[in-house]
């Protein structure tokens, strides 16, 4: 009996479809924008987007001010974004399952519907939605430039690139909050950093924007919150993995790398002369989105991004300028957060409340004796700090809980949710002031009092400056 | 506090269990904890998910089930056993003639409980779906057959939504198509449930609290209703037979009855607990009753449940010692005197099909209520068709009985004074509560009071236990307890293998003083667990 006796959750297909188009009996195909995967048969793509079609339409007649978000079956999960009117971006997902045998000896398929959340994935294709506008603007304005052939093309180009970096079906808490993770810095190195990028901007009046990432996490963002969601999300998931090979080996500190000979144009991502990406960003104060262009220079570890409007021309000499003023201020600053870093993680895992909204370090609780992690958000300025992710993670059901506790105190407003997912954890949610975190402690014999008493006492010392409902 | 920190053990393995600072006097002393089972005690979620589990294997694997369940049915089984000792009491033609009675009794509400509101507007095809006022019912609930014809709609007529029930029917058949089986469309707070039972389709558009796994009991419990009447395999047969038929007239009498069951399933905590409630009463009383239905129908064949029940409340069971009751197969009885007003005036003899029991075959059921002076009405339900003179007989008896003992008063009494508040628990800060015994299935919940005194907030504090509820029974990850701040509550879940609790405290109270009352409260419904539930499970 060699039989599969389980299954695990996986992704079936992924598509884009405007409802607007093939109105036409036998023209259904031309509503379809993307299809993944692109080896299913037109036939089957058809189907698929008329059902969701269907679907959406059905919902609407009786939810006439909201979308169609998700639909469950037996075997499967599908969830629905309208990212624009009429198009319709949608994933389905196979529920995984388990073998059970019944008694009378029947054995049935037990399908783990919840094992997949409908939140966190369709916080996973808000997440592709936002990465392409950040290098296509909007499916609309392709539409108006290239036609729909062109939008076609750009969308299986993005979408197959996408794909092949981001795992869309799973995730936890983290994917839906979309959050970024800071730097904690002390605050003589947060400003040596502002003024480094300040005296790139009045030196190259151009630059748009600025922003200073360190080993995939923000020290300084010159972008609105928006953007710098988009941007933090396409550098750690499209950019850099695939030029952590080319460029530099040890992203771990070193001062050396200053006095590398090679051109200033390796530090740049990209190809040619002039490397730069063309993005869509809002700006500083939000608002419409705009084309720039975009320069990733990256030395030591250190990530410095730099938005030009699109109307200014790149010159190599531009580069150079760029280069001259940013290495040795950029291989130093690397090296001494490097070096702040460290120290930081082998004595505690820093506090959350420093500077400038800082807070951050992938800490996993390393050398701390306690027996609670937790997961932080801070909606004002999108910082995420996470102990409950790296080696000794947390069971995935707990993982589950935080997401349903995360949308049941949304659901009924409340700022405090305790609850008991099994014998050994506890989940304490707190959230207040546009920020919230979760604790997982860890104990066998606590009650309510006791494991909240704990929550208090972790409040007190780690997050001693901010406000939350107790 | 610390001093009388007893933690109450959950299971015997890990004494310091979660929360419960609890007294000596409880530990391990549960209330309403009985080792005498009379109700069907598994839970009725995990029914409900292993029936979805296995809805498709049931299909691939064609017939074979039906024939296998044949022999098996409790109806059969009690016919065969009683038959080898005697085959007696028939040939009372009159029978017939009852039951047409009855069903003449029911006919006609319906027709004048639709006509109410629907007289004049006879006008376009699906006008609803452009009524703000229709579309924004909390919850719909529509049944049409596999073929998509229409059979029943909670809000408006179901001729009238055509397109909408085609429309449903062509999404259920073309998932299905590939195999699969469509649960639930989500669309912000709204969600679209879809039951499939062959050969019926339900379906629950609703923007309630009520969870989907909730949803999904709520329209087996419909689809229950409709077995009542029908039993599944006529059901069955009638769809094989006329696949043309206008199946409106199927449910001809059982709208009234999916009426009163939709409203229920809206605010009763029965349905969402799968519990029962019972009428307060002193033990004597009780016990009298009780004993009085043995006295007179421990002699009778066939005759498999003897109850008493007022006001969706259990009085007391008796039972066939093979078989328990199961409590949806409860509620549905509690439904079908709460909706048939005509019961009060005459004795009744009605096939009840109880799908929990035996969905393929009817009991028969002397239906009457006690007496004019007396609201509890007395359920006799037997697998023998010919015996409502014997019952009616034996009825007579109980009640003369009953009237000599003073249990009549008694349970007037208890009707009129035993639902109780919040207060008598004496915990201030503690506002509302369900409490549910597992393993007897039965429940207690004090009347509500104020905060709790409109019908919007009892809605939404009823809401919030459907939450809570769902996430301390959801399949996959049921959590042990749940505890939530918000700015209008408190409120609390807690589930042991022993029993449920769900409690609505002040917002500002603090977590010693919550496990301080619901210890208090623990302590009082064991004191008074004798009045609340009933721990004995009498037999004929």
């Amino acid at each position: 009996m060699a039989t599969q006796t389980s299954s695990e959750p996986k992704l079936v297909n992924i598509f884009i479809f405007n409802a607007n188009y093939g109105q036409k009996e036998g023209h259904e195909h031309e509503k379809i924008l993307y299809y993944h995967p692109s080896s299913a048969d037109l036939d089957t793509q058809v189907r698929q987007v008329g059902l969701a079609e269907a679907i959406t339409r059905f919902s609407s007649t009786f939810k006439k001010d909201g979308d169609c978000e998700a639909v469950h079956t037996q075997k499967t999960r599908q969830v629905f974004y309208q990212v624009e009117p009429d198009v319709w971006m949608v994933m389905t997902v196979a529920v995984g399952w388990v073998w059970r045998e019944r008694d009378g000896g029947i054995g049935v398929r037990e399908y783990q519907g919840e094992a997949v959340q409908d939140t966190v994935l369709r916080a996973r294709l808000l997440a592709a939605y936002t990465a392409l506008s950040l290098t296509h603007h909007s499916m609309e304005s392709l539409l108006n430039t290239k036609g729909v052939q062109g939008l076609r093309a750009a969308l299986t180009t993005f979408m197959n690139s996408y794909l092949a970096s981001v795992e869309m079906w799973g995730g936890d808490i983290l994917a839906v909050w979309g959050g970024v993770s800071f730097v904690p810095l002390d605050r003589q190195t947060f400003l040596r950093v502002h003024c480094c990028l300040s005296l790139l901007q009045s030196s190259v009046p151009t630059i748009a924007h600025t922003a200073f990432f360190y080993a995939h996490q923000v020290v300084w963002c010159g972008l609105c919150l928006e953007d710098l969601r988009a941007l933090s999300h396409y550098l750690n998931t499209q950019l850099l993995p695939s030029h952590v090979h080319t460029s530099h080996s040890s992203s771990s500190s070193s001062s050396s790398s200053s006095s590398t000979p090679c051109s200033y144009l390796s530090r740049f991502v990209g190809e040619g002369v002039t490397p730069g990406t063309r993005v869509y960003v809002r700006g500083e104060e939000g608002g419409e989105l705009t084309p720039h262009h975009l320069l990733v220079y990256i030395l030591a570890g250190a990530t410095v991004c730099i938005t030009l409007a699109e109307t200014e021309v790149l010159t190599p000499h531009l580069f150079e300028k760029i280069d001259r003023l940013l290495e040795s201020k950029v291989s130093q600053l690397a090296s001494d957060i490097g070096e702040q870093l460290g120290k930081k993680f082998n004595s505690t895992d820093g506090g959350l409340a420093g500077g400038g909204g800082a807070g951050g370090g992938g800490g996993t609780g390393g050398g701390g004796s306690s027996n609670f992690r937790y997961v932080y958000h801070n909606h004002m300025n999108l910082a995420t700090k996470t102990t409950l992710h790296g080696v000794h993670g947390v069971p995935v059901e707990v993982m589950r809980s935080i997401t349903n506790l995360y949308t049941d105190m949304r659901k009924c407003g409340s700022g405090e949710g305790v609850v008991k997912p099994g014998e050994d954890h506890w989940v304490v949610g707190r959230r207040g002031d546009g920020r919230e975190f979760y604790v997982v402690v860890s104990h066998k014999n606590a009650n309510l009092v006791q494991v909240t008493d704990e929550v208090n006492r972790m409040c007190a010392s780690h997050f001693s400056n901010i406000f939350l409902i107790e | 506090m610390a001093e009388r920190s007893v933690v109450v053990g959950e299971t015997s393995v890990a004494p310091t269990d979660i929360e419960g600072v609890i007294s000596d006097e409880l530990k391990d002393d549960t209330p309403g904890v009985s080792g005498e089972v009379m109700l069907v005690n598994t839970d009725s979620f995990d029914e409900c998910n292993h029936d979805l589990d296995t809805q498709k294997v049931t299909t691939e694997e064609g017939e074979a089930d039906e024939v296998v369940g044949e022999p098996q049915s409790p109806i059969r089984k009690v016919q065969r056993e009683q038959d080898n000792d005697l085959v007696g009491n028939m040939g009372d033609m009159t029978v017939e003639d009852v039951v047409c009675k009855v069903e003449a009794d029911n006919v006609p509400v319906i027709p004048q409980h639709n006509n109410d509101d629907d007289e004049d507007e006879d006008d376009v095809d699906e006008e609803y779906l452009q009524s703000v006022d229709w579309l924004q019912k909390e919850k719909h609930i529509f049944i049409l057959s596999e073929s998509g014809k229409p059979i029943y709609t909670r809000y408006g007529k179901e001729d009238r939504l055509v397109t909408l029930f085609g429309l449903m029917q062509a999404l259920v058949s073309f998932v299905a198509d590939s195999d699969d089986v469509i649960r639930c469309i989500v669309s912000g707070d709204h969600k679209f449930v879809f039951l499939v039972k062959s050969p019926l389709i339900l379906v629950a558009v609703s923007h309630s609290m009520a969870s989907i796994p909730q949803l999904f009991m709520q329209l087996t419990y419909v689809h229950n209703q409709i077995i009542s009447v029908l039993t599944a395999s006529a059901l069955t047969r009638m769809f094989e037979k006329r696949r043309n038929y206008d199946f409106r007239h199927l449910l001809g009498g059982t709208e009234r009855l999916l009426d009163n069951l939709l409203n229920m399933l809206d605010y009763h905590p029965s349905f969402l607990l799968g519990g029962v409630q019972c009428l307060p009463l002193a033990t004597s009383i009780r016990e009298t009753i009780t004993q009085t239905i043995i006295q007179y129908c421990s002699k009778i064949k066939n005759l498999v449940f003897g109850l008493i029940i007022c006001q969706n409340q259990l009085i007391s069971l008796v039972r066939m010692k093979k078989f328990l009751l199961h409590p949806a197969d409860l509620h549905l009885l509690f439904n079908l005197v709460n909706a048939t007003e005509s019961l009060k005036t005459s004795e009744n003899w009605m096939p009840i099909c109880l799908p929990k029991f035996d969905p393929n075959g009817y009991l028969y059921g002397h239906v009457s209520y006690l007496a004019d002076d007396c609201e509890a009405c007395l359920l006799l339900l037997s697998v023998d068709r010919e015996q409502f003179f014997t019952l009616s007989e034996a009825k007579q008896k109980i009640v003369d009985r009953l009237r000599r003992h003073h249990c009549l008063e008694g349970i007037n009494t208890a009707i009129r004074s035993s639902a109780y508040t919040v207060k008598a628990v004496g915990a201030p800060e503690l506002r509302h509560f369900l409490y549910k015994s597992k393993t007897t299935a039965q429940f207690t919940c004090p009347q509500f009071t104020p905060p709790y005194d409109s019908d919007e907030e009892q809605r939404r504090v009823f809401g919030l236990y459907q939450l809570l509820h769902h996430r301390v029974h959801s399949a996959a990850r049921p959590l042990k307890m749940i505890y939530l701040v918000m700015d209008t509550h408190t409120l609390l879940g807690w589930v042991t293998k022993d029993f449920e609790l769900y409690a609505a405290l002040e917002p500002l109270v603090t977590k010693q003083n919550a496990i301080v009352y619901i210890n208090k409260l623990l302590r009082w419904i064991k004191n008074d667990e004798n009045r609340l539930f009933i721990l004995s499970s009498p037999t004929f």
